[in-house]
C-alpha cells in the first residue's frame, strides 16, 4: 500500500495550516486543513488509514500547544474511524458532496473536542459551536471541495471520487 | 491474540489503541505533557521550522533592518522632545506623593512555532528560563499587547495570546478611563464586558491595560469598533479589535521586569552606541552588573 501520498498530504495540510491559513481567515474564521486531510484519507482508504492519520495529525497539532495534549489526537482518530467506516454509505462523487461531508465532519469533530475542552459546560460549548464551529465548517467545506478537486487532478483521475463511488469502481 | 485482533478487526483495534493513548496523554500532568510535547515536537518540527526561518530571514531581514533604523532615528528625536516632560511629570508625582511610574524592561524573543488549534491561541517562543523568562510574564509586540507566558522550559516558552478562550484582561478606555474586561470572540475580534450602560465608551476609543492584575498599566491593546446596549439594558455590548494581528507575528517582547524610569537603566552598552547622537552628559556605560548604561 502506498503510504507516501497520505503522509505528504498530512504534512502539507499541517504546514499550510501553520503558515498560509492565518492569512486567509475571514473575520477570524479559518478552514481546518488537517481535518480535510484526515477526512480525505479516511474516505479514500478506509477506517484503518483514517484512524492512524487522524491520530498522528491530531498529535502533531497537540504538540504545538501541549495544554490539552491528546485532545486533537482523540477527536481526529474518532473522526477518521467514523468517516472510514461510513464511507460505504456515502457517495462523495463530486467536490461539493465531499465539501458537505467535510462540513458534517467538522461539526462532529468540534462536538467531541468541545465536550472535553469545556469540561461539559453546556453554555460555553453551544456558544462556541454556534459562533465558531458553524462558520468554520462552512469555510472548511469550501476548502475541502477545492482540495478534493486538486487531489483528483493531481492523481490524474479528473474529479476525485471518494466513498461509495470509489468502492464501486474497485 | 493481539495479532489475531489486529488481523480481523484492524480498524477497531487501532481505534481503541489510539483512544487509550490519547486518554493517557490527556491525563498526564501539565509538566509531563510539556516534556512529551517538547521531545516529540523538536524532532518533528525542527527541520520544517529551520527551513522556514532560513527562507524568511533571507527575504525579510534586510527590509526589517532598514525599517528599524528609520524607526530608531525617529524615536530618538521624539524621545529628546519628551524627556523634559517626563522629568516634569516625575517631579509632580513626587510632590503629590504618588508612587514613581514603572517602565517595562523588554526582552526580545523570536516566535519559533505556532499552534494549529483553532480554540487555543498559543505561540512558541525561542526564549526560556536561560533568558530569565518565567510563567505569567506579559508579552507585547510593536503594535501592542500579545498575551502572557504560560509555560517555560530551559530554551523554549509557550505564549498564550489574547485570542484564547481562557484569557480575560482588565483594560481601560484611554479617553474616558472606563474599565472593562476584555474577552476573545474570534480571530482579532474581542468583546469588552462589565461596562455599565451609562458609562462613556465611543467607537474609536483606544484601550490600554488598566494595571489591575498581572499586566503593567498603559500597554496598548486595541480599539473599540462597535458600541451597543445589552438586551436587559444594564450593560454595554462593546466590540474591540486588537492592534496586534496574532497570525502575522514574528517577533515579540517579553516584559521580564519593571524598572523605575528614573533609574534610567533601560539601555545597554550597545544601545548607547546606537544613541550616541543624543546630547548626553552621562552617556558613558554605567557601573552596573548587567552591563546597563544610563542615558537621559
Amino acid at each position: 500500500m502506498n503510504v507516501f501520498g497520505p503522509i505528504l498530504l498530512c504534512y502539507l495540510a499541517l504546514a499550510l495550516q501553520a503558515t498560509l491559513v492565518p492569512y486567509i481567515g475571514i473575520a477570524g474564521i479559518q478552514p481546518d486543513l488537517p481535518l480535510v486531510a484526515v477526512t480525505l484519507i479516511a474516505l479514500g482508504r478506509g477506517g484503518t488509514a483514517g484512524v492512524v492519520a487522524g491520530f498522528l495529525v491530531g498529535l502533531a497539532q497537540d504538540l504545538t500547544n501541549p495544554g490539552f495534549l491528546g485532545l486533537n489526537a482523540l477527536a481526529k482518530c474518532l473522526l477518521g474511524y467514523t468517516a472510514g467506516t461510513l464511507r460505504v454509505r456515502f457517495d462523495a462523487g463530486t467536490a461539493w458532496t465531499y465539501g458537505a461531508l467535510v462540513a458534517v465532519a467538522t461539526v462532529a469533530h468540534d462536538v467531541v473536542y468541545l465536550t472535553i475542552y469545556t469540561r461539559l459546560v453546556l453554555s460555553e460549548m453551544f456558544l462556541s459551536l454556534a459562533t465558531r464551529t458553524l462558520p468554520t465548517a462552512l469555510y472548511t467545506a469550501v476548502a475541502g471541495a477545492f482540495v478534493a478537486v486538486a487531489t483528483g487532478a493531481l492523481s490524474g483521475r479528473g474529479s476525485h471520487r471518494l466513498g461509495r463511488s470509489q468502492l464501486a469502481r474497485r | 491474540m493481539f495479532g489475531s485482533l489486529l488481523g480481523r478487526h484492524r480498524d477497531r483495534t487501532l481505534l481503541v489503541l489510539c483512544l487509550v493513548l490519547s486518554c493517557v496523554l490527556l491525563s498526564l500532568d501539565h509538566g509531563t505533557q510539556n516534556d512529551v510535547a517538547r521531545t516529540l515536537g523538536l524532532s518533528l518540527y525542527a527541520p520544517v521550522q529551520a527551513l522556514a526561518r532560513g527562507a524568511e530571514e533571507a527575504v525579510l531581514l534586510r527590509r526589517d533592518n532598514e525599517q528599524l533604523r528609520r524607526l530608531v532615528a525617529t524615536l530618538n528625536l521624539e524621545r529628546q522632545r519628551l524627556l523634559p516632560m517626563r522629568d516634569e511629570v516625575a517631579a509632580l508625582r513626587r510632590t503629590a506623593g504618588f508612587a514613581a511610574e514603572r517602565f517595562p524592561y523588554l526582552k526580545p524573543c523570536e516566535i519559533v512555532g505556532r499552534t494549529t488549534d483553532s480554540f487555543q491561541g498559543a505561540l512558541q517562543l525561542g526564549c526560556g528560563q536561560r533568558d530569565s523568562l518565567s510563567t505569567g510574564m506579559p508579552v507585547a509586540a510593536y503594535a501592542g499587547l500579545v498575551g502572557r507566558v504560560r509555560q517555560v522550559t530551559e530554551t523554549r516558552s509557550l505564549l498564550e495570546t489574547l485570542a484564547s478562550a481562557e484569557m480575560a484582561l482588565s483594560v481601560t478606555d484611554q479617553r474616558s478611563s472606563v474599565i472593562g474586561i476584555l474577552r476573545w470572540a474570534r480571530g482579532n475580534q474581542f468583546t469588552l464586558d462589565r461596562v455599565d450602560a451609562v458609562e462613556d465608551v465611543l467607537v474609536g476609543d483606544p484601550l490600554v491595560t488598566s494595571g489591575l492584575g498581572d499586566y503593567p498599566r498603559g500597554i496598548p491593546v486595541g480599539v473599540v469598533t462597535r458600541v451597543g446596549v445589552s438586551l436587559d439594558g444594564l450593560f454595554k455590548q462593546i466590540d474591540v479589535r486588537t492592534h496586534v494581528d496574532f497570525g502575522g507575528l514574528r517577533d515579540v517582547f517579553v516584559v521580564t521586569r519593571l524598572v523605575d524610569w528614573q533609574e534610567r537603566t533601560l539601555y545597554r552598552t550597545e544601545d548607547a552606541q546606537l544613541l550616541r547622537t543624543m546630547p548626553s552628559e552621562d552617556a558613558a556605560p554605567a557601573q552596573t552588573s548587567n552591563q546597563e548604561v544610563r542615558i537621559p
